[in-house]
């Protein structure tokens, strides 16, 4: 048989099952490349879109299985946080903690926190990156710079000592519709969370967009009734890639594999209080998920930018961002599959947006600069 | 807003009947040369979102299929790169692979593939363009950057490597001193090449 017949004849794409182009998989690719706007219009989010509540429910679960014994809000409240992680922001002061003295209720870190600065409206300059498409799988790149940045931060960890508390200042956003209104009960939560390494807890959640109630106050005993705060359950992890997804899947997941719940345990759990080493495998380890892509530089609802990736999948992608300084995570989101996030993360997509964290003297205390930074977050313009 | 620019809407037309067009070609590139569908989805991927970024550049038709192929050949380049980069990457696929390029249960097609994966890089692209993409040499030349002169040498040299690789398969206990002439005279019996044209 002539060679030109046996190559052809072991011609892979002959194998190979190739889409058409008017198949669903490549239409999607081909909305995402040239930035058709959201398939379900108006600007509002699915919130009840069986995908988005899948994973969101993966997540909590997930969780709450780290909090068995609080109450559904506060565990819900607190699994957003610790789903969602860190934030996004400057490491302002370190902690003078080391490694070796992490073992819980063991020595203790001092006063480190991460801040941010709130970039007000009238600061606001045009992103520099606005006419930029998406850029696709360029995640590998990206995760290795974050890694390296990581690697080179303080050497402390966030585990609070005796008499110190974790502080974590989030925002949840909760879906204002781009016409108007909100598309969710009072719209964005402001929520601060003071946590010890001994599972007594409190947390502060204000809604200011609701007409009444919008503080809640709850509070955890000490002991938690035998709560372990798996913020810290980074303690053992390999910090090899395969090794630390396998670890990752056995300690989070059940032991099934679940790339959703890898994705969202790695950019937001591990990055809490975890020290440089294992934020830097977690980068590492993010850089070897399938479907990882690089979304490039995004701008957040706090006028932050910083390098954003997702997780691609049906129907809701998993989206994080990045402060490249820090390689802390700034929001954590999920959007439409067939939306592109091309210079923005818009309020309407809900995203977790991570002001502040640090370790404080007192379940009252805030970081310094925390009472600024609440007083500038811009949230009547995301609900009304 | 793109939604209402005419300029926007003449270029997603132009966009849209490139991808119509070679959407499959893209395809079928990238799945003879990585290793994973996701990879493969990747790549195309890669390769599209370039071509809407830099549209004002792609060439008219025909050219416009050649000027892709050069898009895609150094996409696939640099995936390369990045997975020996992460070599956990490449664990990771061996482990949990949806290969589409090996695997075709005949013996002779594998030992085939096998073949042309151990030639140089320059053949194999060379082979590839030619007999998978059925470029002319002229071409491939255009996609590689070279001139067709050196993609025929490029093909020709692959060809005798690939005779000689599948005349093995066909007498296996030879002895091994014999010569790699009398192996390529024995390949002969079963492989008879034929003359790829040269024309533009």
């Amino acid at each position: 048989m002539p060679l030109e017949e046996l190559l052809s004849a072991a011609d892979p794409a002959r194998r190979a099952q190739i889409d058409e182009p008017d198949s669903a998989r490549a239409t999607a690719l081909y909305r995402r490349i040239v930035r058709t706007p959201p398939s379900h219009g108006g600007g509002g989010v699915r919130t009840g879109a069986p995908g988005r509540a899948d994973i969101r429910a993966v997540a909590r679960r997930g969780t709450r299985r780290m909090f068995p014994g609080r109450s559904p809000l506060a565990a819900g409240a607190t699994a957003v946080v610790v789903a969602a992680g860190l934030s996004l922001v400057t490491l302002a002061v370190s902690s003078r903690a080391s490694h070796g003295t992490l073992a819980r209720g063991k020595a203790a870190s001092t006063s480190s926190q991460r801040s941010l600065s709130l970039r007000t409206p009238s600061s606001r300059r045009p992103s520099q990156h606005g006419s930029r498409p998406v850029q696709l799988n360029q995640a590998g790149a990206v995760l290795d710079a974050l890694a390296v940045v990581a690697a080179g931060g303080p050497a402390a960890t966030l585990v609070p000592g005796p008499g110190k508390y974790l502080y974590v200042l989030d925002i949840e956003l909760k879906g204002a519709p781009a016409g108007g209104g909100t598309s969710m009960p009072c719209g964005s939560v402001i929520r601060q969370e003071w946590l010890a390494a001994d599972s007594s807890g409190r947390q502060v959640i204000n809604q200011p967009g609701c007409a009444q109630q919008s503080q809640i106050v709850q509070n955890w005993p000490e002991g938690g009734n035998g709560i372990t705060f798996d913020y810290f359950d980074w303690e053992g992890l390999p910090t090899e890639p395969a090794a630390m997804e396998a670890a990752i899947v056995q300690r989070f997941e059940g032991g099934q594999p679940n790339d959703a719940m890898t994705f969202l345990i790695a950019t937001s759990v591990l990055n809490v209080a975890a020290p440089p080493a294992v934020r830097s495998a977690v980068f590492r380890m993010l850089a070897t998920l399938p479907r990882v892509h690089y979304l490039g530089k995004v701008r957040d609802p706090l006028g932050r930018t910083g390098d954003t990736i997702a997780l691609v999948k049906k129907p809701d992608d998993l989206v994080a961002m990045f402060d490249p300084k820090t390689g802390q995570v700034l929001d954590a989101l999920l959007v439409p599959h067939t939306f592109h996030l091309a210079r923005r993360l818009p309020p309407w997509a809900a995203p977790e947006i991570y002001v502040k964290i640090g370790l404080v003297g007192s379940i009252r205390a805030t970081p310094p600069g925390t009472r600024k930074l609440l007083s500038e977050i811009p949230y009547r313009r995301w609900v009304s | 807003m793109p939604d209402d620019d005419p300029c926007w809407e003449h270029r997603e037309q132009r966009f849209g009947a490139l991808y119509r067009e070679h959407y499959r070609s893209i395809w079928a590139y990238a799945v003879r040369r990585v290793e994973s569908h996701a990879d493969a989805s990747d790549v195309v991927a890669d390769v599209f979102t370039i071509a809407w970024r830099r549209l004002s550049e792609v060439p008219d038709p025909p050219g416009d299929l050649l000027w892709l192929y050069g898009v895609a050949r150094r996409v696939v380049a640099g995936k390369r790169r990045s997975a020996r980069r992460v070599h956990d990457l490449i664990a990771r696929l061996q482990a949990n692979p949806v290969v589409l390029s090996t695997g075709s249960g005949d013996q002779l097609t594998d030992r085939l593939l096998d073949a042309v994966a151990r030639l140089r890089p320059a053949e194999r692209e060379a082979v590839a363009l030619v007999h998978w993409e059925q470029l002319s040499h002229d071409e491939a030349a255009r996609v590689l950057g070279c001139s067709a002169n050196a993609v025929a040498i490029r093909v020709h040299r692959a060809r005798g490597r690939l005779r000689r690789a599948l005349a093995e398969i066909a007498e296996p206990e030879r002895a091994p001193q014999e010569t790699r002439k009398e192996r390529a005279s024995a390949a002969s019996a079963i492989v008879h090449d034929s003359p790829k044209a040269t024309g533009g």
